[in-house]
This record gives structure tokens, sequence and C-alpha cells, in this order.
């Protein structure tokens, strides 16, 4: 498979309660799980599982109950450049240009303006918008909009890759479209990556690895291998076996759906 | 939960729950002492409307749902949507000054209004002999000066209410306590600390516009998307940098948007403030008038008032189109 051998990212019992005014809500009850280097996870599971909560946990935005994650051995105690986020809502800051919001990260690691610049545009070529450098976020659409968060996140050099839903506000062609790109841009830079979507089919055809997350509270349920060779493409979703991984995940995830209506 | 999420973030979704926001804050101001930046903020009810009314009503009408009810008419092809802005001021102008005329002509209105020729060769009488120059110089100075200090105040107080909920818990209740009051009820005490001089008529203006800029801004603060400072700190971003490139960037149109609410707060106080005394000032120029029954005089100087009041406006709002062109507009 995908990864090195080697663990990229360890999370180790990581257990998360919030405490509201109507009693404690465990969220994350004891998730451990190993992440290979250069593999690409895809995280399913029904809403309220705890999927995003992992995910901040992960990006240091979170601080688990109990438990710790851990990144090339080291414990995360906060967000960090070697870890980068794409949120659902992009999250761009609106006041600056898209490419100032590619050299956000740079320029606060101490990048000069010159250097950070060239980087910047050499990661908007790749999601192919360097012509609207010089464009605010409010002149582009949300696919748009999400390629340059992604290639915010793309620049910093980011180790690991953490994807909250990326591509769940957006319609099914652009979002079609831009699975295809993100598998072409993992297989020409090789990171580790942490996807959490909604679509079972998406994560068939991204993922190394798709990890099935349990209804509330949230735990690991089932692992699967996605043995679809590389390069992948949008005519697999045809193919036998394609179709059968994901009815045997819709499947699995359709079980915690009924779980939770109970 | 997550639908909500998934239609508010649609491609109109961020931009329609910004107008709701700003349309809030212009029409609202006085509103939302109590927001805090959190899980109970405006914000996630913005969001929670605009996505239903995105899925239910409209598929991909959030753009509607949100945003457009302030002008719900229908487009209409009538001839006068073919006449310009430029002509439809002119003819405003005009109807104003017949208005004027005929309320000046009539025997109980005529008391009131002077005719407009009268207030001209007043201002024309009073330009000529230099006495109307030194009341205008002086009325501005204290408005600005009044302002600047209040805004200068302002901004830390108000990044301090929406940082430190020990200092907002304190603070926040004698703010909204104090604007209910009108600032001719303590100008008695502003004399008796303050003396008669130009330090009370400036205090008297920089309490007005203090107050109106601190909710404003505060506001700003509070409505910060907690996304954005997500961002910024997995991007590295340090409590310094998360202040000075996402807090204040992203609050700057509450900013403007409370100057222009002070500066507006402060020309309303200015004669109520002249009236601590002054030999100077627009404010006592008509003071001095009515003693005369120099209703030209009156008139001209709350004209000039309302010219000062109109020319500041369009200054912030130049401002605000350099400064905040990047927001999702709220025309």
């Amino acid at each position: 498979m995908a990864g090195n051998g080697a663990v990229k990212v360890k999370i180790d019992k990581v257990e998360k309660i919030y405490s509201g005014r109507n009693g404690d809500m465990v969220a994350l009850n004891g998730v451990s799980l190993d992440i290979m280097e250069n593999e690409f996870i895809c995280v399913v599971g029904p809403s309220g599982c705890g999927k995003s909560t992992l995910l901040n946990v992960i990006a240091g935005l979170l601080e688990p109950t109990s438990g710790a994650v851990y990144v090339d051995g080291k414990e995360v105690t906060g967000p960090g450049p070697e870890r980068g986020v794409v949120f659902q809502q992009y999250a761009l800051f609106p006041w600056l240009t898209v490419l100032k919001n590619v050299q956000f990260g740079l320029k606060l690691q101490g990048v000069g303006e010159a250097e950070s610049k060239e980087t910047a545009m050499k990661y908007l070529k790749m999601v192919d918008l360097e012509q609207f450098a010089d464009s605010y976020p409010k002149e582009l659409s949300g696919g748009m909009k999400q390629r340059v968060a992604i290639a915010r996140a793309y620049a910093v050099n980011p180790q690991v890759l953490l994807m909250d839903e990326p591509f769940g506000a957006l319609d099914a062609q652009t979002r079609t479209q831009l699975q295809s790109e993100l598998i072409k841009t993992w297989q020409d830079q090789k990171k580790t990556c942490f996807f959490i979507t909604h679509d079972v089919e998406e994560a068939v055809i991204l993922a190394t690895k798709v990890i099935i997350m349990s209804a509330r509270p949230g735990r690991v349920k089932k692992i699967v291998d996605i043995d679809l060779p590389y390069p992948r493409t949008q005519e697999m979703k045809m193919e036998m076996r394609f179709l059968d991984l994901k009815s045997y995940i819709w499947g699995e995830v359709y079980q915690e759906y009924l779980e939770v209506r109970k | 939960m997550d639908i909500y999420k998934a239609a508010a973030g649609g491609k109109n979704g961020d931009g329609a729950q910004k107008r709701v926001k700003i349309f809030h804050t212009v029409f609202y101001p006085q509103m939302d002492l109590n927001l805090r930046p959190g899980a109970n903020s405006d914000r996630a009810n913005v969001r929670r409307i605009t996505g239903d009314g995105g899925l239910k009503a409209q598929p991909q009408g959030c753009k509607k749902a949100g945003g457009n009810y302030m002008n719900t008419k229908k487009k209409n092809r009538q001839f006068w949507s073919q006449i310009p802005n430029g002509a439809w001021m002119g003819l405003s102008l005009v109807l104003a000054v017949l208005l004027w005329i005929f309320i000046a002509s009539t025997e109980s209105g005529g008391v009131v209004f002077a005719e407009p020729w009268e207030v001209f060769s007043k201002l024309v009488g009073k330009v000529k002999d230099g006495t109307l120059w030194p009341h205008i110089y002086v009325s501005l100075f204290r408005v600005i000066a009044g302002f600047s200090l209040g805004f200068v105040i302002s901004i830390p107080i108000a990044f301090l209410m929406g940082w430190y909920a020990p200092f907002r818990n304190l603070v926040a209740p004698w703010v909204q306590f104090v604007r209910n009051i009108p600032p001719l009820a303590y100008i008695p005490l502003v004399i008796t600390g303050a003396g008669v001089g130009e330090k009370a008529k400036v205090i008297v203006i920089f309490i007005a516009s203090f107050l109106v800029l601190v909710v404003t801004i505060y506001q700003g603060v509070c409505n910060v998307d907690a996304t954005l400072i997500k961002a910024a700190r997995v991007l590295g971003a340090t409590d310094k940098d998360i202040f000075f490139k996402v807090v204040i960037p992203a609050s700057t149109p509450f900013i403007l948007v409370g100057a222009r609410l002070g500066l507006s707060a402060s020309l309303t106080t200015l004669v109520a403030a002249e009236l601590t005394g002054a030999s100077k000032g627009l404010g006592m120029m008509i003071q001095k008038a009515q003693g005369y029954y120099d209703m030209a005089t009156v008139l001209l100087g709350i004209l000039i008032i309302g010219i000062i009041g109109m020319l500041m406006e369009q200054l912030v709002k130049f401002l605000e189109r350099k400064l905040t062109g990047w927001q999702e507009t709220v025309q």
C-alpha cells in the first residue's frame, strides 16, 4: 500500500467529553489509530459521530479530555504549520487577495516577500488559479475559493493535511472536478492526508484507507483498505471493485445512521 | 446541524451572512450589547436562518433569503428608472427650495422661516465681513477634537471588551446605562468639573461619540469569524498575529460604521455642547441670533451644520470604499 511503513500520526486512546448544561456529552470514546506516512485516510460516519472533533484534536485546535495525538512521535499541544487544515467554509481572509491569502502562512514563518510570492504562485498554478492572483475572494466561486484554500494549506508545506469536508458545500460537478484535482495533487506531491466526508463515493475514490466511525460516542468501527490502483480516474466509479467497496462501506455507515435514529 | 452548515457554506452563503450582519449593525447599532464571541453568537443564528431559507424556499437562493429583503421590490422598467442620480438630486433640491419659499410666504410660516434669499444674503454678508468662518472653524475643531479622542480611546476599550470577559462584564452595563442619557443632562456636571472653556465642549462631544463608537466596534470584534481565527492559527499565527492580521482587518468595516455614527453623534451634540457658554461656534451663533429674532442667521447655522454632516459622511463613505472594498457588498 501507499504507506512507507513509518507511523506519521499516532492517535492514542483519545477521549473528548464536552460538558454542557445538559450534562456531559462523549464525542470521542477512546479513539486509537495509526496513520502511516503518505497515507490518504478518509473518515466517514453519521453526523455527530465526532469526525470533526477528531480532526480538531489532531490539528491542535481542541484539547482531548484524555489520551494524546503524536506527530512523528511528538505530542500535539497546539496548532502548528506542519499540520495544514482545509475547512469546509474555505476560511479565506476576505480582505486579502488570492495571492496574499496563499502567502499568509509563509510570511508568518518569516519568508520574505519575493520568495513567498514565488512559492505562492507555484501553488496557485497547481490549483490552476494563477490568473486570479490579484482577485479578492468575493470575486471567486465556491469551488475556486476552496482551491485557493487548498493552495494556501499546501504552500506552507505541511507534512499532514487535514481536511474537514472540504467539498461538502460544493455542487456535484465542481465536487467531482476537485476530487480529480486532489487525487492528482496528492499523486504529484505525496502528503499524509486526513479527509473527512459524508460522501462514501468520495471516500472510496480518494482514499488509500477508509475509516468508518460509529455513532456517538465516536469510536473507530472499521478500517477498510482501498486497493484500487493509481492513477485513479472518475471512470473507476463504474468498475465492479469500486462499487463493491462503496456498497460495503455504505452498508456499514447506514447501520450507524439507523443506530443514531433509534 | 450539518445540513445547515452545508447550506450556509454554499456559494452565496457567506455573502448573505455578511449582508445580514452589516444590515444589523447599521440599523440596530444599539442592540446586541450582550453578544459575546462563542457558541451563542448572532452569527450562528444568522447561519441557521439563511441555511433554512436556502434549503426549503429556494435551492440556490441563500442570497435571496438572507440578503435581498432590503429591496424586495420587483424590478420596474418605468421611465423614472432612466433618470440619472444627479438629476434626482437637483430635482429634490429645487422642490425643497420651492417648499421653503411657500412656507416662508405664509403668515405663520413666515415668522419661523426667513426667505431663502435673505439667508443667502446673510451668508454673503457674513463671509464678506469675516464673521462666519470663526464660527465654523471653532465648531469643527470641537467636533473633530471630541470625536478623535472618542475614536482613539474607544478602540482599545472595545477590543478589551471583546476579548476579556471580566472587563466586558464590568464595563458593558455602564456603557449601556450612560448611552441612554441625553448629553444635555450631564452638561451641568461637565461645566462644574471642567469650567466653561473649550475643555467642557470637547468632553461633551467626546462622551457622545465614544459611546456610539465603543458599542459598534465591540460588536465588530464579537463578529470576527471564528473560522478565520482558526485558519490563521493552523498557519502558525501567534496571538499577536491574530490580533493585528485577523481581528483588526476583520473589524475594519465596523470601525468605519462606528466612525460614521460617531461623527453624526458628535454633530448632534455640538449645539448642546455650546450651551455650556461660548463666544464662538455655530451653535452659539444660532442661539445668539435667536435672541434678536434673526431667523435668517438661525437657518444659515442649521444649514451649515447639515452640510458639514453630509460632507463628513461622504468622507467616511469614501474611506469605506477604499478600505473595505473586499466586502461582499451591502448595496
